[in-house]
Parts: C-alpha cells; sequence; structure tokens
C-alpha cells in the first residue's frame, strides 16, 4: 500500500510505481506557506530553476536534449493548497523498455531533475541567469493575462478572492501582476535556498521506473541543515451578511459563482452532499437548474474541502441571473430539508466509486490523489477513500449541507456588445 | 449483406500492443484494444457525421439535400434524451458510469468511461445511441441550451481566433462554420430534419465502436449481438461546393475582453482526394516539431523577442474532407511579427532543407509521445476512432515515423506553408474607454 515516509526531515517520498505505464514521472514537491510577500517570486522560481541546467545553460540546446531523450519535459508548476503555495519541478519520460537507443532513463532524467532543483545554475553575481529572470517574470505576467481571457477561470478565480477576502488562500497562486514586476532579481536565489531548507517536501514517484534508485539518490540531496516550516490551515466560518460582488464586461454570456462556507468537520459527508448537489450529469442542479429550467448552460459544484468551501460555478444569460442564483440556493435548500432520493444517494456513491476505481490508471490523478493527503495524518488508498464513502448516511449528507451557508456571491455581468 | 464476422488481431512490435478489430454482420466494425491491469474501460460509439455535412445524397436517392448548420452537434444533444421521458445520464447513473459526448466536423462521438458494470454500461450506450426520438417540445427546449452554448464559446477567444482564421481561409468549405450552427440556424431545426440526418448518417456501415482498457473482445461482441439493429447499408456522398485554392483574405481581426492578443496563423493546404495517409501525416509532423517545437531555433528566436511563451505556442496540421491547413497559434503581443517571423523561417527552410540532426531528434520526440499516448484508454479509443474515420491506422502511423527519410520530409516542406495561402487571425483587447 503507498504511504509517504522520510527519507530526511520533513521530506517524504511514495513509491506509485507501476509497469503496467509505458512511462514514468518524478515530481519534487515544496510546500510553503503562502505569503503575499513572496508568492510571485515563487511562482517565478519553480520555472526559473527548471528553464535552463548546469549541464545544459543555453536553452535551446537543453530542449534538444529533452527532445533527444525521446520527448522527455521537465514541468514546473505552482499551485495552492489550503494556506499553502506549492512548487512543483517534475520530469517524465518514457520507460526505458521503449529507449530503443538503450538510454538509462532513470538516471538520465532524475540527474536533470537533481540538478534543476539542487544546484540551481547561477551566473558570475551568484544570481538565476538574467534571460532566465527576464523572460520568466514576462511569462508569469502572461500567464495572469491569459487566466483573464478563459472567463470561467477569471470568474472562479475572483469568486476565490472574495470568498477567501480574510484569509491567506485570498491570494492568487501568483501573487498580484504588480507583485510579479516588483520581483526583484537580487532576492531570487536566498528564496530559493530557503525553500530547500524549510519547505515541506513531497516526492512522487509513479510509473515505470526503479523507485529504489530514486529513492536513493533522493535521500542523498539531503545532507543539509533543514528547519522545516510548521504548515498551517485556517478556516473561517461565513460572515454574518452576504458579501455580493459584481463586475460588468462585454460578453455574451455571464458568469455566476455562489461561494459557501462550511462548519462541517465530516469531509466525506462533504464530498458526497456536493455530489449529489452539482457534481454529476444527474445532480440537482444538473437535472434541475440546466435541464429543466433552461437556467444555465453549465452548472456543477466544486468542493474545496481543506478550506471548508464550496463554489457553484455557472455560464447564465443575463436576464436570467437573479432566477439562477435562486435556483441554486433552492437546490441546496432541498437537501438541507432531506429531499434526497435513494437514488441520488445511491447513484453519487457509484459515481464516486467508479472514480475512485480508476485512479491508479492515470499518472497525473494518481499523484493528485496522494498529494490531497499531504496533510492528513494517515494516509489511504483510492479503496479505502471509497469504503469510507460507503459508510456515510444519509443523515450526515443532510447535516453537511445544514451547516453550509452562503457567504459570497461574484457575478461577472456580461454587457451587450 | 455478409453473414460472417471478420476479425483481425492487428499487433505493433515496435510498442508491444495489440488491439481487434471486427468487421460485425451488421457493418458495424469494431475495436477492442485491451490494457492488461487497467480497471478503466473506454468505450466510444461513433458515426462519421460531423458539422461539415450540411449537404449530402444518399445511394439510394436521385437528389441531394440540404440542411441547417448545427444539426449533428443538436442530434448529439437529442439523442441522450428517450421516448419514455427518461435521460440516458440517469441509465449510466445506475452503473456508474461516466458518460459524455462530442461534435467534431466530421465526427459525432457518444462515450463512457467505467471500472465496474462495463458491459451493462456497454448497453446502454449501444441502445440509446440506435434509440433516437425527437418532438416539437424537446427540440425547442434544446434550442434554448444550445443557444446558451453558442453564446459561451462567442466569449471564448482561441475559439473565435480558430473560426475567424477558418472564415477567412475558405470561402465555401462548410469547415468555416461554427460547430454548433448559430442561433438563427438552430431555429431552423425540427424533428423531421434531425430524424432525416440521423437515418441517413447513423447507419453502422457509417459508424464504429472502440473499447479500450479493461475489455475482452468476445464479450464486446456478445453485447453488439445482442443490440447492434441490422440496417441495409448505403452510401453517403457529402457534397461539398467548389473551394478555390486561394484565401478570402489574409488577415481578420476582433476584438474582445481579453488582456494580451491571441493569434491563429494558417496555411491553406491543397487537398488531393478524401484523407491523407498516414506517411504524409507523419512528414508534416516532423515538419512542424523540428520547425518550431522549444527546440527549435525559430521557437528561441521568437522567446527571446519575447514574442510567444511557452504555455501557449501550438502547431498543428488540421485535415479532413476536402480541407486541410498547417496552423500555428497562441499568446503573443505583436502577432503580426510572429507571423513574419514564421513566413521568413518557412522560406529558409525550404531554401536549406532540414537539418539532419534536428530531423533525427524530432523523430524519437514524436515517437516517445505516441508511447506515452498508449497510457491512456482514453487516447487510444480516441485516436482509434479518428483514424477509423479517417481512413487510417494508428500503428501504421507510428511505424511510419521510424520509416521517414529526411529526404521524405524535405520534399514534404517543399509542397505546403506557401505564403500566398497564409491567413492571420488575431484577437485584439477591446480598446480602452
Amino acid at each position: 500500500m503507498p504511504n509517504f515516509y522520510d527519507i530526511a526531515d520533513s521530506v517524504k517520498i511514495i513509491d506509485l510505481t507501476d509497469s503496467k505505464f509505458k512511462t514514468f514521472r518524478v515530481a519534487v514537491k515544496m510546500v510553503l506557506p503562502l505569503n503575499p510577500k513572496t508568492a510571485s517570486e515563487y511562482a517565478m522560481l519553480t520555472s526559473i530553476v527548471s528553464r535552463v541546467i548546469k549541464e545544459y545553460p543555453e536553452y535551446t540546446a537543453f530542449s534538444r536534449k529533452l527532445a533527444s531523450l525521446y520527448g522527455a519535459s521537465i514541468y514546473a508548476d505552482v499551485a495552492k493548497m489550503g494556506d499553502n503555495q506549492i512548487l512543483s519541478v517534475a520530469l517524465g519520460g518514457i520507460s526505458g523498455r521503449y529507449a530503443f537507443g538503450g538510454e538509462k532513463m532513470e538516471q538520465e532524467l532524475l540527474a536533470i531533475l537533481i540538478s534543476a532543483v539542487f544546484s540551481p545554475l547561477k551566473d558570475e553575481r551568484g544570481l538565476f541567469p538574467k534571460e532566465s529572470f527576464i523572460q520568466e517574470k514576462r511569462q508569469l505576467l502572461e500567464a495572469i493575462d491569459a487566466d483573464f481571457n478563459d472567463k470561467r477561470i477569471f470568474a472562479l478565480d475572483r469568486a476565490m478572492k472574495e470568498l477567501f477576502r480574510n484569509e491567506k488562500s485570498g491570494i492568487s497562486k501568483y501573487g498580484t501582476s504588480q507583485s510579479v514586476k516588483n520581483t526583484d532579481e537580487n532576492t531570487l536565489p536566498a528564496l530559493w535556498d530557503e525553500a530547500l531548507k524549510k519547505a515541506k517536501f513531497f516526492i512522487f514517484v509513479s510509473g515505470d521506473c526503479d523507485f529504489k534508485y530514486v529513492e536513493n539518490t533522493m535521500k542523498s540531496q539531503f545532507r543539509f541543515e533543514r528547519e522545516p516550516y510548521n504548515l498551517t490551515n485556517e478556516t473561517l466560518p461565513a460572515g454574518e451578511t452576504l458579501h455580493e460582488v459584481c463586475d460588468e464586461m462585454k460578453l455574451s454570456q455571464s458568469k455566476l459563482v455562489v461561494g459557501f462556507k462550511t462548519e462541517c468537520k465530516n469531509n466525506n459527508a462533504l464530498k458526497l452532499m456536493s455530489v449529489i448537489y452539482g457534481g454529476s450529469a444527474i445532480s440537482k442542479l444538473f437535472m434541475n437548474v440546466r435541464e429543466k429550467m433552461s437556467l444555465c448552460y453549465y452548472c456543477s459544484c466544486r468542493p474545496l474541502l481543506l478550506k471548508k468551501a464550496l463554489f457553484v460555478e455557472s455560464g447564465v444569460e443575463t436576464e436570467k441571473l437573479p432566477a439562477a442564483k435562486e435556483a441554486i440556493l433552492n437546490e441546496l435548500e432541498e437537501i438541507r430539508k432531506g429531499n434526497i432520493t435513494e437514488e441520488e444517494f445511491f447513484t453519487a456513491k457509484l459515481a464516486l466509486y467508479n472514480s475512485l476505481n480508476g485512479i491508479e490508471d492515470s499518472l497525473y490523478s494518481l499523484e493528485i490523489f496522494y498529494q490531497n493527503q499531504i496533510f492528513e495524518e494517515n494516509v489511504i488508498t483510492p479503496k479505502e477513500q471509497y469504503e469510507a464513502f460507503e459508510k456515510v448516511t444519509l443523515d450526515e449528507v443532510i447535516e453537511a449541507a445544514k451547516l453550509t451557508k452562503l457567504d459570497t456571491v461574484y457575478e461577472l455581468k456580461g454587457v451587450i456588445k | 449483406m455478409q453473414n460472417e464476422y471478420i476479425r483481425e488481431k492487428i499487433e505493433s512490435a515496435r510498442t508491444g500492443d495489440c488491439y481487434y478489430k471486427v468487421t460485425h454482420p451488421t457493418g458495424l466494425d469494431i475495436f477492442v484494444y485491451p490494457k492488461k491491469n487497467f480497471s478503466t474501460t473506454y468505450a466510444i460509439f461513433g458515426t462519421k457525421y460531423g458539422s461539415i455535412d450540411n449537404c449530402f445524397k444518399r445511394s439510394d436517392e436521385e437528389t441531394a439535400q440540404k440542411v441547417p448548420e448545427g444539426i449533428a452537434h443538436f442530434l448529439e444533444h437529442k439523442l441522450f434524451e428517450s421516448e419514455d421521458g427518461g435521460d440516458t445520464f440517469e441509465r449510466f447513473a445506475q452503473t456508474g458510469a461516466s458518460a459524455n459526448a462530442f461534435t467534431g466536423f466530421e465526427h459525432t462521438c457518444y462515450l463512457f468511461s467505467a471500472t465496474q458494470n462495463i458491459y451493462e454500461s456497454l448497453e446502454i450506450l449501444l441502445d440509446f445511441v440506435q434509440s433516437p426520438y425527437f418532438t416539437e417540445e424537446t427540440v425547442k427546449k434544446e434550442q434554448g441550451i444550445i443557444g446558451q452554448e453558442i453564446k459561451m464559446y462567442d466569449d471564448d477567444p482561441s475559439w473565435c481566433s480558430m473560426f475567424n482564421m477558418l472564415k477567412a481561409m475558405y470561402r465555401n468549405h462548410p469547415i468555416k462554420l461554427d460547430i454548433a450552427g448559430t442561433v438563427e440556424s438552430i431555429a431552423q431545426i425540427t424533428p423531421e430534419y434531425l430524424y432525416r440526418c440521423y437515418h441517413t448518417f447513423y447507419n453502422l456501415s457509417n459508424m464504429a465502436l472502440v473499447v479500450a482498457g479493461n475489455a475482452e473482445c468476445d464479450k464486446v461482441i456478445k453485447i453488439c449481438d445482442k443490440l447492434l439493429k441490422k440496417s441495409e447499408p448505403f452510401k453517403v456522398e457529402r457534397i461539398f461546393e467548389e473551394e478555390p485554392e486561394t484565401v478570402c483574405e489574409n488577415y481578420i481581426e476582433q476584438k474582445m475582453s481579453v488582456a494580451l492578443p491571441l493569434f491563429q496563423l494558417g496555411f491553406k493546404e491543397k487537398v488531393r482526394g478524401q484523407h491523407i495517409d498516414e506517411k504524409t501525416i507523419a512528414e508534416t509532423e516532423i515538419i512542424l516539431d523540428t520547425m518550431a517545437s522549444d527546440a527549435s531555433p525559430l521557437f528561441k528566436r521568437l522567446y527571446d523577442m519575447q514574442l510567444i511563451n511557452e504555455s501557449s505556442f501550438s502547431y498543428d496540421f488540421f485535415e479532413g474532407e476536402g480541407h486541410a491547413a498547417v496552423m500555428f497559434g497562441g499568446e503573443s503581443k505583436d502577432p503580426k511579427r510572429v507571423s513574419e517571423e514564421i513566413i521568413k523561417e518557412i522560406k529558409k527552410l525550404k531554401e536549406t532543407g532540414i537539418d539532419k540532426e534536428a530531423f533525427e531528434i524530432s523523430k524519437r520526440s514524436i515517437y516517445g509521445s505516441n508511447i506515452a499516448g498508449l497510457n491512456s484508454s482514453s487516447a487510444i479509443a480516441n485516436a482509434l476512432i479518428s483514424m477509423k474515420f479517417n481512413g487510417r491506422e494508428l500503428y501504421k502511423y507510428i511505424d511510419s515515423l521510424a520509416e521517414i527519410t529526411l529526404e521524405d520530409v524535405n520534399r514534404r516542406l517543399r509542397e505546403i506553408m506557401q505564403e500566398d495561402k497564409a491567413v492571420l487571425s488575431v484577437i485584439l483587447p477591446e480598446d480602452e474607454e
């Protein structure tokens, strides 16, 4: 059974290897507190350290090297989990058995990953290469712009900022455009060193590769003093009054995001409640708000269990915004009243079973499943997670809905063109 | 109609995989791609019918017929409703399968993904797709929902960039039409039109079933025997107005609520016959990879000039019946400059030829991507059905990549991406007031 175990102080590794896959992936994830003063810097750093490495200090040559390794890829990413930032640097490639040139794929790719994370390239100033800094700063600004271009993402981000307005989670994983523009390259090397020293590390090894080799190689990188952060997640209850925010834009379709806070401590019941509410094509939101009432094109529920929050996202015609909002809230009220059929209850569990049972067929799904447990004391498998859902009762689902309160309504109102 | 099954086992020494192709007595082609030790089954039941099929003639009829735009997509929505008023999603919910559907330019596919009750789910899939039921009332309701879907895509700058490019590129070919149609065209759709198109294109000899992952061929065939409905085969001739080789205009722009401009640069390509073979597809992919991947000098130049970013820059060869285009796209503060640089690079490469080392690296890289794609039952199923409808075969395509020579790609390079056939489509931010 996969489990995280320590290879150094607050450095955990998990074996998700399986020879049924034709590829493998090693992901190093560094978790640290989300801080408006450093969010942009850290968002940029994962890309900076993985853009070029000491062994291949020139961009095209490095890209060619990866391409020659059968299209291997280095991934740099930043995510938010609760009040924390997750910095990821990962390498993926085909399994050695498909390398017709006889390359030792784990060795080649792991060497690149380790070089990027633990000995990133610096110039004669002791700073990251100027070109890397300039390019990654520019690309991060463009990433923020790209989220604006996609109105569904933009609306959800805005709603999250508003729902978590008094919490650290209200900060975007990238920081703000202004904080990106203000980043000072002189601070970056020290920040990366601080992350190496203080972040909690989670290393995911998945697919067809030699886990022991990866484990031993990784272990040998942590021969330095560590002072890991104490990571926390704050949850605040719903506000006393409804927080309503509206932006107007020249759009054909409006976006409506309704944000809830919950005091329900039973995450399994909360998850099951969210599936019944809006987590499938036969959920209450889909069947009633979309199909029966034709009030929106999409209408679904997204729980953020770590932050004890729920979002309902929908694409709505502008003139139907008030009716859609009322209908969305009514469906939650139906659950609170206990108006859940046996079929709704049974099929929600079945949908969860189907989804959990397929997790081990995808490297990405496996990694995310275990990543979502990094704050848990006990790690469980997909099968054990399903067994926990199986035990949830109808009363617990109703109670989860009763403990879930409306906090924020965000409208991105489309103005007629 | 044949009464026998024609069964083939298709193996790939290069990948170590195999799959089964069975031609059922009803005329349906069935593909079963087992993946050992995988729990998920992904099944697609599709028809070679998409948004470009607005004018057609059946071999058992005298005259051709033109229908309103958007019917293929409309049908996709409507098939989920049954005569007894039930919803197909509710049926799948009883088995735990996750169901969906999509309509493309040339295919419409209905699918599910499941880790249990696989064969019960397969029964539902085969049953509902073969059970059309449309009324005035249900058609009217769907017009409202699809109207909203159209509006959602009207706000999508990537979607608009692509379709604007196609509008500027194609004078007559229906590839330029939005897949869902328009609010006006779907208002013309009636139950009669839906039945007409259904009975024309949802003929088993025009369809295919693919099951990948946790699946056994014999069990799949048994379900097919039970549920497939015999129908007389006939041919459908798709009728397209003649399309000139020239483009309508070389530049098109639209202003939308975006922070950063987006672009699509397309080159209209000659079309010979129905679909291009595996080798030509592979040659084109190698050309694009050597020319524009992040390992290329072009990419580095555009990147150094801060004209493109790694997350959005893309390239593709897009082709089908009566249409083909090489496309480059992404976000850029200066799309016109990107276009100029790409055209300059094309000219240079045609003169110098593609570098041998870059060619060999591209082949390895694309081979690796194809191996990685075989990890996923959904990727396999989608590739198999798309290739089936395009007259191609998956392993033949993968083997082509290995067999292609530098001379092949240089010859192909000289044939494609002519400057006078280029269309630049740009989405710009709204003017600030």
